[in-house]
C-alpha cells in the first residue's frame, strides 16, 4: 500500500464510515468521552470519505458489535472479557473485523495492559511487535518513525517509556488485532475546542488507522 | 445249371434291387438338394447366438466380448448382427460395432432405457486461481449418476430438471460420469482482477473475500480529493494483465470506456447497481438499476443470506440477457443477470452491500460470502486456454466417450428389434459330398446289375 496523487474523480459515497467505540462489562470502557467526536472531526477534516457525524458505543456481548468492522477499546481498569463477549470477540475477529485496543494508562505494569493482552492472547493470539515501517504508519498520512509518540510518553509519565511499536495480531497479512499502550486515549481526547491551539494535530494516526481498516 | 424258372427269379429280384439302388441315388440327390437350401450354420465363441443368420451378441457379463463381434462381423453365414447392451459399450466396442456397420452388415441394437443412461458429459476447467473443474452432466431427471476420477469414485447424485452439476476441487483431469468419459481443458491462465470502488466495507471485503479465494486484486481508492491510495499494482486495463473487472460503485465511471475497451476484448465485467445507474458503463449494462429495497430483517442468519441485504433490482432488460437469479421478495425482483459484450461476459448484481453478509451472517457465513465472490469471478473471468494446452480430443464429428449412448445412436442408429431377414437371401450349406458318392454308388451297382443280366 503506497500513497499516490491523482486526479480528484466525485464519486458517489457508500455508507458512511461510523466510530465505534466497544462497551465491555469489566472496567470502564467509557474513559475517553471526547476521543470520538475528535476523530470523526478528523476524518471529516483531512479526507472525502463519508464519516457518520456521531459515534456509536456497541457492546460487546451483542452480535451488533459486527455490523461495525473497526472497532475502539479502551480503559484503565483491569479487563476480563465475559464468555458472551469472548464468544462475539472471536467470531469478529474471524470475520474480518479489526479491533484497535489501547491502554488509556501509559503503564507496561497496568493492571489494564496485563489484563487485555492476557484476554487477547487467551481468545485471538499472541500479539507481536508490528514493524514501524508498515503499510498502516502510510496508509494517509506517512509516518516515518513508526507508531507516534504522546504527549504523556514525553512527559515521563506513567512508565516513563516511548514505547517504540505498536503491537498486532496479523491473519492473512491483515491486522486483526492492534495494541497500543501508547495511551493515544488520552491524546485524543481533548476538548474540541483545544484544538486549534496544537501546533500538529495529534489525531492524524487515528485517519490512518481507519484508512488502513477501509482499505486493507 | 440254373432252370429257366430260377434265371427268371433271379432277374426279379435283380430288377428289385435295380429299382433300390435308383431309388438311393434319387433320394441322395434330393438329400443333397434339400441341404443346399439351408443357411450355414455357425458355431459362437461365447456371448453370441445365431438365429436366421441374425447374429446377437450381448453383454450379460458386464461387457460384450471384442471376439464376438469380430467372429461374428467375418463369418461369411452372418447376415445381420444385433447387440443387445446393458450398458454403454465402450468406445471400441462401438468402433467394431460402427466399422461392422460400415462393411455393409445390417448391424442394431437395443437396451434396456433403465439400464442403459443417456448420458452427456461436458468437463471443463474452472475460472479459478486455485484450480477446479466443472463437470455438467445432461441426463434424463431420475437417472442415478456417479461422479469417479481416474482414483475412485467422488459423488453420485440423482438427475434433477434433466442434469447434475459438480464443482471439483483439484488439477484439471478426466473424469467418468455413468459411462461417459470426459476430459477438462487444462488450467487456464489467469490475470489480476481490477477493482473500482469508494473506499467502504463493500470494496475492503470484497478484496478479502477475492483474495481469500486466489485472486490478486489492484485498485484505486479516493481518500481526498487529489489523494488516492493503491493497493497492488494497478496498471492499464488489458486482458493480459486482468482476467475481470469489478465496479462496484461510480468510481468506474471515468475508467468507462477502457473498461468497455477491455469487456470487448473477452475481458469479464461485475457490475453492481450503483455502477451500473450510469456513466460510461450504461451501455454495457444488461437492465436498468431500479430504487433500493431494504434487506429483510433476520434473513442474514437463514439458508437464504442474500435476502437480508439490500436489493437494487435489474428492470429494463436488454435483449440479450440471461436472468441468474431472482429475490424471494414480493414479485420476485431480479438480483443478478449476465449478458455478454464483445467477446467479454457482464454479470449485473443487484445486492448491495454484501460485506454484512460476511459479518452478520450465519456460521457458515465467511465460506459462503467468499464461495459467491469466487463464483462471480468464475462466471465473467477472462481465462484463455493457450492453444496445445487442451487435454480433450480434437473436434469430431461424432459425440465420442463424452456422451457414449448418443455415439451408439450416432454410429448405429436409434434402437431398435433384430433384423428380420428374407430366407432365401445370404450364403446356404453347400451339399455335403457323401450324398454324391452314395447316389453314383448306387447307379454304378444298378449299372452293372443290368449288365451282367444283359439288360440294357
Amino acid at each position: 500500500m503506497s500513497g499516490a496523487v491523482s486526479s480528484a474523480v466525485n464519486f458517489h459515497a457508500t455508507s458512511p464510515f461510523v466510530f465505534a467505540t466497544a462497551q465491555y462489562e469489566s472496567g470502564d470502557w467509557d474513559s475517553a468521552p471526547s476521543l470520538s467526536g475528535n476523530i470523526i472531526d478528523t476524518v471529516a477534516r483531512y479526507t472525502s470519505l463519508p464519516v457518520a457525524p456521531q459515534g456509536v458505543s456497541v457492546s460487546l456481548s451483542s452480535e451488533d458489535a459486527l455490523r461495525y468492522p473497526l472497532l475502539f477499546l479502551t480503559g484503565h481498569l483491569p479487563v476480563r472479557f465475559t464468555q458472551q463477549e469472548g464468544r462475539v470477540l472471536q467470531r469478529y475477529i474471524e470475520r474480518g473485523g479489526l479491533l484497535f485496543v489501547d491502554d488509556h494508562n501509559h503503564d507496561i505494569d497496568g493492571a489494564f495492559h496485563k489484563t487485555a493482552t492476557e484476554e487477547i492472547t487467551r481468545l485471538i493470539g499472541p500479539l507481536s511487535p508490528l514493524p514501524n515501517d508498515h503499510a498502516l504508519y502510510s496508509a494517509f498520512f506517512r509516518f516515518e518513525d513508526g507508531p507516534p509518540t504522546t504527549s504523556h510518553e514525553l512527559n515521563g509519565w506513567g512508565d516513563n517509556l516511548v514505547h517504540e511499536h505498536l503491537f498486532a495480531v496479523q491473519r492473512d497479512n491483515r491486522i486483526r488485532v492492534l495494541y497500543s499502550n501508547k495511551d493515544y486515549s488520552s491524546e485524543w481526547n481533548f476538548h474540541p475546542d483545544n484544538k486549534r491551539f496544537l501546533g500538529v494535530d495529534p489525531t492524524r494516526f487515528a485517519v490512518n488507522l481507519i484508512v488502513y481498516a477501509l482499505t486493507h | 445249371m440254373r432252370s429257366p424258372t430260377d434265371t427268371a427269379a433271379a432277374d426279379a429280384a435283380r430288377v428289385v434291387a435295380e429299382w433300390t439302388a435308383r431309388s438311393v441315388a434319387i433320394i441322395a440327390l434330393l438329400l443333397a438338394w434339400w441341404s443346399t437350401s439351408r443357411p450355414l450354420p455357425w458355431h459362437s465363441p461365447g456371448h453370441a447366438g445365431s438365429r436366421d443368420g441374425v447374429m446377437t451378441v450381448h453383454d450379460s457379463s458386464g461387457t460384450i466380448d471384442v471376439r464376438a463381434i469380430g467372429d461374428a462381423a467375418s463369418n461369411p453365414a452372418t447376415r445381420a448382427m444385433h447387440a443387445h447392451l446393458r450398458e454403454p459399450p465402450d468406445a471400441e466396442r462401438r468402433a467394431l460395432l460402427h466399422a461392422a456397420l460400415l462393411s455393409g452388415l445390417p448391424v442394431s441394437w437395443r437396451a434396456d432405457s433403465a439400464t442403459l443412461p443417456a448420458v452427456a458429459l461436458a468437463v471443463s476447467a474452472l475460472a479459478d486461481p486455485t484450480g477446479g473443474t466443472i463437470v455438467r452432466t445432461v441426463a434424463q431427471s431420475g437417472t442415478p449418476l456417479s461422479l469417479s476420477d481416474s482414483v475412485g469414485w467422488l459423488d453420485s447424485a440423482t438427475a434433477v430438471r434433466g442434469g447434475v452439476q459438480w464443482n471439483v476441487s483439484g488439477p484439471a483431469r478426466a473424469f467418468q460420469v455413468s459411462g461417459a468419459r470426459s476430459a477438462a481443458t487444462a488450467h487456464p491462465r489467469l490475470g489480476r482482477v481490477r477493482l473500482f470502488a469508494a473506499p467502504g466495507w463493500e470494496a475492503r471485503f470484497a478484496m478479502q473475500a477475492l483474495e481469500e479465494a486466489g485472486w490478486t486484486v489492484d485498485a484505486d481508492f479516493m481518500i481526498a480529493p487529489r489523494v488516492s491510495i493503491t493497493a497492488g499494482a494497478p496498471a492499464s486495463l488489458d486482458t493480459s494483465r486482468y482476467s475481470a473487472v469489478i465496479a462496484i460503485d461510480s468510481t468506474a465511471w471515468p475508467s468507462g470506456n477502457a473498461i468497455a475497451r477491455f469487456v470487448r476484448e473477452g475481458g469479464g465485467l461485475v457490475m453492481f447497481g450503483s455502477a451500473a445507474s450510469g456513466g460510461a458503463l450504461a451501455p454495457m449494462r444488461a437492465g436498468s438499476s431500479a430504487s433500493v429495497s431494504p434487506g429483510i430483517p433476520g434473513a442474514l442468519r437463514t439458508a437464504m443470506p442474500r435476502e437480508g441485504l439490500a436489493l437494487r433490482p435489474v428492470t429494463s432488460l436488454a435483449t440479450d440477457v440471461v436472468v441468474l437469479e431472482r429475490s424471494e421478495r414480493p414479485g420476485s425482483p431480479i438480483a443478478m443477470v449476465a449478458r455478454r459484450v464483445g467477446l467479454g461476459r457482464v454479470v449485473q448484481v443487484g445486492w448491495e452491500q454484501t460485506w454484512e453478509w460476511r459479518m452478520l451472517g450465519g456460521d457458515d457465513a465467511v465460506e459462503s460470502h467468499r464461495d459467491w465472490w469466487r463464483a462471480l469471478l468464475q462466471r465473467t473471468a477472462y481465462a484463455p486456454v493457450a492453444s496445445g494446452d487442451s487435454l480433450t480430443d480434437r473436434w469430431q464429428p461424432l459425440p465420442g466417450d463424452a456422451a457414449p449412448a448418443a455415439d451408439l445412436v450416432a454410429r448405429l442408429g436409434p434402437a431398435q428389434a433384430p433384423a428380420e431377414l428374407p430366407t432365401t437371401s445370404g450364403p446356404l450349406t453347400p451339399p455335403s459330398p457323401w450324398w454324391f458318392v452314395i447316389a453314383a454308388g448306387a447307379l454304378l451297382a444298378e449299372w452293372w446289375s443290368r449288365r451282367l443280366r444283359g439288360a440294357r
